[in-house]
């Protein structure tokens, strides 16, 4: 299985990175107003919304060529917190951003998602 | 066929520039959370933004040419990444797209980065050998062909786009040699090979092509990706602001079909 490339500085992320955890659930909403929730499963889904500056252009091009090759493919994500290796995560959104607005000056924006 | 211009300095973009890849997924959200996700083939794209700034009189004329000739956003054309290495496999010569000839490869061999990413072409023969890609890449568009590449005794290394060629020293230290320039016009497409002498042994490493004069940093490819066939304006209207005597801006956005 694929795995997300880190940057030359050895990095996954970069600040601020912005991520969470979800867990599945049902709800029912009783006629006096009251809910009920039942998690659908055991454990929480995370994502990250990885957002990176300053790439050079390989960097970008190595972003870029990781996403052409995985597009809706799942692959394997060290959580730039824990250090722990996910194993089941896919590109949210159906998107990826990429640009360059000056020399070494490369930027990215992708969703990462956890999946089951 | 119509080709997307280059600038006068055979750049195809200036900065900034952003490139949104986008795609859809055919998705499945079971109750448990669990995701069942397929490719929704034939409806990949990629969004351009490209800024421009102090373009020729002659430079913004090509821009408005295309646009006449394809009727602003209905006709397409060809646009080259400029982001990418438009080789395919740059550092596993045994894929199909290479052309060894009758060179003998052996991959692993240690890089200028300290790793083992480079290989080591060999000629046994008696007569020239060339590790070659053909690109569809019309002759008249500027790019430039780059490679790493050393060897254990003093030598002579060539690296050409079609009949273009340009030779250089080599020895046991890395050096990065390229050749530029336009390839033969008319041609739909450009081959770009590095010769091996007979009897010569060639370390290479960070095979690189790119749409423009000068060889930038090395981005190493996967399959073969960035000439964009299906491309067309994603708008109708296109604006082009004279900021001066001969100078022209504009800003453009295109959108590329890829084919999966």
């Amino acid at each position: 299985m694929a795995s997300f490339p880190i940057l030359k500085t050895g990095a996954i992320a970069q600040y601020p990175l912005e991520r969470s955890v979800q867990f599945p659930v049902q709800s029912v909403r009783f006629l006096n107003g009251s809910q009920q929730n039942y998690g659908l499963s055991g454990r929480g889904l995370r994502k990250w919304s990885i957002r990176l500056n300053l790439l050079d252009e390989a960097e970008v091009a190595a972003l870029i060529a990781f996403v052409e090759e995985q597009k809706s493919g799942a692959f394997d994500f060290t959580d730039p917190v824990t250090g722990s290796v996910v194993t089941k995560c896919v590109i949210g959104g159906e998107q990826f951003r990429a640009g360059l607005d000056a020399q070494q000056e490369g930027w990215s924006e992708m969703k990462i998602e956890e999946v089951l | 066929m119509n080709w997307f211009p280059q600038t006068g300095a055979g750049s195809v973009a200036q900065y900034p520039l952003e490139r949104v890849r986008r795609w859809r997924t055919i998705t499945n959200r079971l109750e448990n959370g669990e995701r069942i996700t397929l490719p929704d083939y034939g409806t990949a794209e990629i969004l351009w933004d490209l800024s421009y700034e102090d373009l020729s009189d002659g430079e913004s004329g090509q821009i408005r040419g295309l646009f006449d000739s394809v009727l602003g956003a209905v006709g397409s054309f060809t646009f080259i990444d400029p982001l990418v290495n438009l080789l395919g496999w740059s550092e596993d010569l045994s894929r199909s797209g290479w052309q060894r000839g009758l060179l003998n490869v052996a991959a692993a061999v240690t890089d200028p980065q300290g790793t083992t990413r480079a290989s080591r072409i060999a000629n046994n023969s008696a007569a020239t050998q060339a590790l070659a890609q053909s690109l569809g890449i019309r002759g008249e568009h500027v790019a430039c062909f780059s490679a790493w590449v050393r060897s254990n005794t003093i030598s002579v290394a060539a690296i050409q786009r079609d009949g273009h060629q340009s030779t250089y020293a080599i020895g046991p230290v890395w050096k990065r040699i390229h050749v530029t320039g336009a390839g033969n016009a008319g041609q739909v497409d450009s081959t770009f090979a590095l010769l091996v002498e007979p009897g010569q042994s060639v370390d290479v490493w960070g095979l690189q092509v790119e749409a423009q004069p000068a060889p930038s940093v090395y981005k190493v490819s996967g399959p073969q990706t960035g000439i964009y066939a299906e491309t067309r304006f994603a708008s109708p209207e296109l604006t082009i602001v004279s900021t001066g005597p001969g100078r022209s801006a504009c800003r453009i956005r295109l959108v590329s079909r890829v084919q999966e």
